[in-house]
């Protein structure tokens, strides 16, 4: 090892086993008797989950991987296969197959909005009627059929249009007449 | 698994005599066999020489703490020149200092 000048800069930058270029230099040796091992972090296990902590995720995950088990599972295999199913059934008791299975398997859902504006899906088969809501449905669709002919209608000042006319297989138009019934107006 | 214990590091140092460059005009004056060797663990002096003579082997226990703290910790050789007046600074020959990360995960062999 090369020696410094001063204390204050005087780093072996070296290797071991291989001599300094510069001299002065002293010529050192190391014996490590016990080595040091490198003291291994403690491994922490992955925290096991309690009821509240079990997600969907997870318990749909483990749900699969169970299910695609191979019929040749060892007994030890099923054991534990049984005791994550008991597991997950444990977290959400709540849960049936059903409310887990793919929606796809579940027949078609439907989107429908209820009276205070809540959105709820529900599948087509089980779509709530609500009280009075042909009513309202009809009222609704005629305010928008009042909408379009006044748009349409009033472009002439005719006012609205008869309803259904801007319909397909609507009688069509005879516009000479409604020409004579413009000009007539104009004369008035 | 159970955290394992830091087995303390046991350190054998033999110091062999010192080499000068016969055309540095600096080093000239001093010769091997007036140096002194003196080994400190940080700044406390652990091991002096006999003037003279290469250091004989002699064994250092570095504990698990002062490993630990590796960072700072250093293995440091100064070596002075007692035919010189004391205190003068013809008396210092040099110094070098080893980080003890140097000692960290060596396997048990000789290394110099």
């Amino acid at each position: 090892m090369t020696l410094f000048d001063s204390i204050d800069d005087d780093d072996f930058d070296g290797e071991f086993g291989q001599d300094d270029d510069e001299m002065p230099m002293i010529k050192t040796m190391f014996k490590v008797v016990e080595a040091v091992v490198a003291t291994p972090k403690a491994h922490k296990e992955p925290p096991k989950m309690n009821n509240s902590m079990a997600s969907p995720r997870g318990l749909k995950k483990t749900v699969t991987m169970a299910n695609k088990a191979s019929p040749r599972a060892t007994g030890v295999a099923a054991a534990n296969k049984r005791n994550t199913m008991a597991v997950n059934t444990a977290a959400k008791p709540n849960l049936t197959t059903d409310q887990i299975m793919s929606p796809s398997k579940g027949g078609r859902r439907k989107t429908i909005v209820l009276d205070n504006g809540q959105k709820k899906i529900v599948r087509e088969e089980e779509e709530i009627e609500q009280p009075g809501e042909s009513a309202r449905y009809k009222t609704r669709q005629n305010i928008k059929k009042n909408k379009v002919s006044d748009v349409f209608g009033d472009f002439f000042g005719f006012g609205s249009n008869p309803a259904g006319c801007m319909a397909k297989g609507a009688a069509p138009v005879n516009f000479k007449q409604e020409k004579d019934k413009f000009l007539n107006l104009l004369k008035e | 698994m159970s955290k394992k214990t830091q087995k303390p590091l046991k350190l054998s140092i033999t110091v062999g005599d010192i080499q000068f460059d016969p055309n540095d005009s600096q080093t000239q004056m001093h010769r091997p066999r007036n140096c002194v060797y003196y080994i400190y663990l940080n700044d406390a002096l652990i091991k002096k020489s006999e003037k003279g003579g290469s250091l004989v082997p002699f064994d250092l226990v570095l504990d698990s703490v002062r490993l630990t703290n590796s960072a700072n910790n250093l293995l440091r050789f100064v070596v002075k020149d007692h035919s010189m007046p004391a205190g003068n600074d013809w008396e210092e020959v040099g110094c070098v200092s080893v980080p003890f990360d140097y000692f960290k995960n060596l396997p048990a062999a000789q290394h110099g």
